[in-house]
């Protein structure tokens, strides 16, 4: 007698823990998606990034400068930004002024689009202007309207979350 | 059926039974616990890479999506999302949704549960669940979007996921165990029988030496096997049938001895009594020559020796008998009332009995223990009981077609009282201890059922009542074709 | 004439020695049988003292001559000295065994063998007819039962009326109480001789055994056939041309044997 329940009960275990994927209840995956972004390199064209957390133009070209994280180098994301460039101020008078560490003209084009799409410089801003050291300036070209959308889906590589 | 029965509950099956049990319940045990381990690993990893997937291609991709799109936008949305995303894609702004057929009527495709749609607008997170569709996993996660300033746009995209291929192979990886399984019980019915057989191989070999030893043979041995519990047993086994043997061996050397003793000591007195038996004539007939008390010793003296003598033959037999060494010779065609009428005329009791027998009686037996057996059931009948005394020859056919031979000895006498019947033919047993001393040594009957019995026949008595006794003497002949 | 005192059973069975009746005290002493002829000279050979003392008593009760030897060896010597009528022999003797005595007294002569068996044994009693004895008596023996054995002894030896009888290559002198095979003569004791004698008394008719034992060995239906068998063996490997293919005493089996038909 004892030998049949212990059975059944094993089956029964079994089985429940068993069989087939289990519906869930919702659950909290976390920020969602979009968010302000900073613009890096992928293959050489634009690739927007999330950065969920710079919401204003100030700290989004902050993060912009500091390129991308290590996840997203391995994942292929570069940027046409110099290594350890600067923002040392920015100013908003009419259009928008960033201080460069660098001498702005030694960004290249592809670098200033970065830096003119982080900042949203669109339509409705009057002008981007970047001074450097010395004194240098530069204008910076505007956003194009819609960013050249990004390449196909990159594999994914380390799951993250 | 008994002996199914007695199968199943012996070691063999329990050992298999239990090696069975033991290999199902850790082969259930170990691949039901990976097979959990391994779906939750898989899953978790699975579902990790969707949503990952999904909300990277969503960021990636939000630059491009307009602020405010229209229907037409909208619906242009999600077939452009279609092949970016893992899954199909529905979408919603507002009041608008895309696409604009409505999912649920797809028969092959559930709707976006309510519960994540409010989840989704409570929280403002990316929300997803597991649903089950027609028997079917489905993941679906929704996803506010927000724009460039980081601000939510009202724009939710919703992923739907088949993950019916993950199910299935997991069932996969769930069936690929069973083979195993089967296989893992095979192996281990396999040691069971081995184990079982090194088991009772030791047991069997003990049941039959027990069985040799109880019948007698107790020069027997186990071999020892190994060093474990049942070659401790066949050891212990060897060591009693060894103590056994002795022992037995000793009883059996002493019992002879006992028997060689008596017959050597009877052996030894017939030497003196020789001597003596020589001279008891000489005794007897110069007894006159002395006077009185002399006399009378001299003829007491003479009657005793021969009595001595009498009673060490008999000893003699019947320790011959004790030993096993007395010889049966048959003759063939012994004429049995001859033979009785000599046996009386040889003691002078013709006149005493009567013997009635027909013509001729012929049987194949041992003339002089023949002889003997009748004396001495006569010299009884004669003694104890009275004369005159009666003796009937009589022939049987047996069952096998032979011969056999009733002698039947009737005296007049008190009868023998019942309860004494039984120790009539014991050793030294005398009936009459109220008579005193008889003329016989106690050993006669005992001598004359030994005779018979050595023939194969018996010696019966009958007494009823007060009118004396029958000695009926049975003895087998031979059947015609062993002659 | 002085009565003689004729005791009736005087038979030892083999077995069992039953006490025999005696038909009333003996009246007084046995006369000597001197007329009667049945006296004869024994050689004792017995080892015991004590018991051969006492035969020597017993038997010189009955008129018989005894001289005794303590050992085979002795025995044999006196043999020749004594010139006894018939060997009375203890099986159980120091130094020579027996049956070896036994062996060379009948090597010697045609002497009767009495020999004495202490046991019932089988093996003793057909050893000692296959050595030579004429008979036996199982000890311990009374002297009378003894002395009809040495009477029957004497009487065989007695002479018959003289005839000669030829058969083939045999010639039988009853009254020379001889017998010559192809002219030579055959040495047979005189209890061989009293066989043949017996069975060419009536040729072809045939004589059981028990017939045998009373007329040649005077015993009666309970004695041991074995005596008659063991002689007519000997008898036939003196006499036959061939004794496994007996012309002369054939076996009737189941019945007994008897002289021819040649």
């Amino acid at each position: 007698m004892r030998w049949s329940s212990a059975l059944m009960a094993l089956v029964l275990a079994v089985g429940a823990a068993g069989c087939g994927i289990r519906p869930t209840g919702v659950i909290d995956a976390g920020r969602p998606a979009g968010g302000p972004w900073v613009f890096f390199l992928d293959e050489g064209r634009l690739y927007p990034v999330a950065r969920p957390n710079e919401s204003n133009e100030i700290d989004a070209v902050v993060s912009l400068f500091q390129g991308p994280s290590a996840e997203e180098r391995v994942s292929g994301l570069t940027t046409a930004l110099p290594d350890g460039i600067e923002l040392s101020g920015a100013d908003s008078p009419s259009g928008i002024v960033l201080d460069l560490s660098v001498v702005p003209a030694q960004l290249s084009a592809l670098a200033m689009l970065q830096i003119a799409c982080t900042v949203r410089f669109d339509s409705s801003v009057a002008s981007l202007t970047l001074r450097g050291p010395g004194r240098t300036t530069r204008s910076a070209p505007r956003c194009p309207a819609s960013p050249p959308a990004p390449p196909a889906a990159r594999t994914e590589t380390a799951p993250r979350g | 059926m008994i002996a199914w029965r007695g199968w199943f509950l012996g070691l063999r099956a329990r050992l298999l039974l239990a090696f069975v049990i033991v290999a199902l319940l850790s082969g259930t045990a170990t691949a039901g616990a990976s097979y959990v381990t391994a779906r939750r690993t898989t899953l978790a990893d699975a579902q990790s890479q969707i949503l990952l997937q999904t909300r990277d291609r969503l960021d990636a991709l939000a630059p491009t999506i307009s602020r405010r799109p229209s229907q037409v936008e909208l619906d242009d949305l999600v077939s452009r999302l279609k092949e970016e995303l893992p899954g199909r894609v529905a979408a919603t702004y507002r009041s608008m949704q895309a696409p604009s057929v409505v999912l649920a009527a797809e028969t092959r495709a559930p709707d976006v549960p309510v519960a994540l749609r409010r989840s989704v607008s409570a929280t403002g997170h990316f929300m997803w669940q597991r649903i089950e569709f027609n028997g079917r996993p489905f993941l679906v996660s929704g996803t506010p979007m927000k724009d460039d300033r980081g601000q939510l746009s009202g724009l939710v995209i919703y992923v739907l996921s088949d993950l019916d291929r993950l199910q299935k192979s997991l069932d996969a990886l769930g069936r690929s165990t069973i083979p195993i399984m089967v296989v893992c019980l095979l192996a281990a019915a396999l040691l069971a029988l081995l184990a079982a057989r090194g088991v009772l191989r030791p047991v069997r070999d003990l049941r039959h030496g027990v069985r040799v030893l109880a019948a007698g043979e107790f020069h027997t041995r186990l071999r020892v096997r190994g060093s474990d519990e049942l070659a401790d047993l066949a050891r212990t086994f060897n060591d009693t049938a060894t103590t056994l043997e002795s022992t037995v061996g000793e009883l059996r050397r002493m019992e002879a001895n006992a028997q060689r003793f008596v017959a050597d000591v009877s052996h030894e007195l017939r030497t003196p009594l020789a001597a003596m038996t020589a001279v008891t004539d000489t005794l007897d007939e110069e007894a006159t020559r002395f006077g009185g008390d002399a006399a009378a010793a001299v003829r007491l003296v003479s009657a005793e020796i021969q009595r001595l003598g009498h009673l060490v033959e008999n000893l003699i037999d019947i320790s011959r008998f004790d030993a096993g060494r007395a010889v049966l010779r048959r003759e063939d065609d012994v004429d049995v009332a001859e033979l009785v009428a000599a046996t009386l005329a040889a003691r002078g009791w013709t006149d005493q009995v009567e013997v009635a027998a027909p013509t001729r009686i012929s049987a194949s037996v041992d003339r002089s223990r023949v002889d003997v057996i009748v004396a001495n059931v006569v010299g009884n009948a004669l003694q104890h009981g009275a004369p005159p005394v009666n003796v009937a020859i009589a022939q049987t056919i047996g069952i096998d077609g032979q011969s056999d031979v009733a002698v039947e000895v009737t005296d007049h006498g008190s009868g023998v009282a019942p309860e004494i019947i039984p120790n009539l033919f014991d050793r030294f047993y005398k009936a009459d201890a109220a008579r005193g001393r008889t003329e016989g040594s106690g050993l006669g009957l005992a001598i004359a059922q030994e005779n018979a019995r050595l023939h194969g026949g018996t010696i019966e008595v009958e007494a009823s009542g007060d009118v004396g006794a029958t000695f009926t003497i049975h003895l087998p002949g031979v059947s015609p074709e062993d002659r | 004439m002085p009565p003689t005192v004729d005791v009736q059973c005087l038979e030892q069975v083999r077995e069992v020695s039953w006490l025999c009746y005696k038909m009333g005290d003996a009246a007084g002493r046995i006369e000597s049988a001197g007329h009667t002829g049945r006296v004869a000279r024994v050689l004792l050979i017995e080892d015991d003292t004590a018991v051969r003392t006492g035969l020597e008593i017993g038997l010189r009760r009955y008129a018989h001559v005894v001289s005794s030897a303590v050992t085979g060896e002795e025995g044999l010597r006196m043999l020749l000295t004594a010139t006894p009528q018939l060997v009375l022999l203890d099986l159980m003797l120091p130094g020579m065994n027996g049956f070896e005595v036994c062996r060379r007294v009948r090597a010697n002569g045609p002497v009767p063998i009495v020999m004495f068996t202490a046991r019932n044994d089988d093996l003793d009693i057909v050893s000692g007819l296959e050595a030579g004895a004429d008979d036996y008596v199982v000890k311990p023996v009374q002297p009378r039962v003894l002395d009809a054995r040495i009477r029957a002894i004497l009487r065989r030896s007695e002479r018959e009326p003289a005839s000669r009888d030829h058969y083939r290559d045999l010639v039988i002198d009853r009254a020379a109480f001889t017998v010559t095979k192809n002219e030579r003569p055959v040495g047979l004791t005189p209890t061989e001789l009293r066989i043949l004698l017996e069975l060419s008394r009536t040729p072809g008719r045939v004589l059981s055994r028990q017939q045998l034992l009373r007329t040649v060995w005077d015993q009666d239906y309970l004695g041991d056939s074995r005596l008659v068998d063991a002689c007519v063996q000997r008898l036939r490997a003196k006499v036959e041309d061939s004794p496994s293919e007996p012309v002369y005493i054939q076996t009737v089996r189941g019945f007994g044997y008897r002289f021819g038909p040649l």
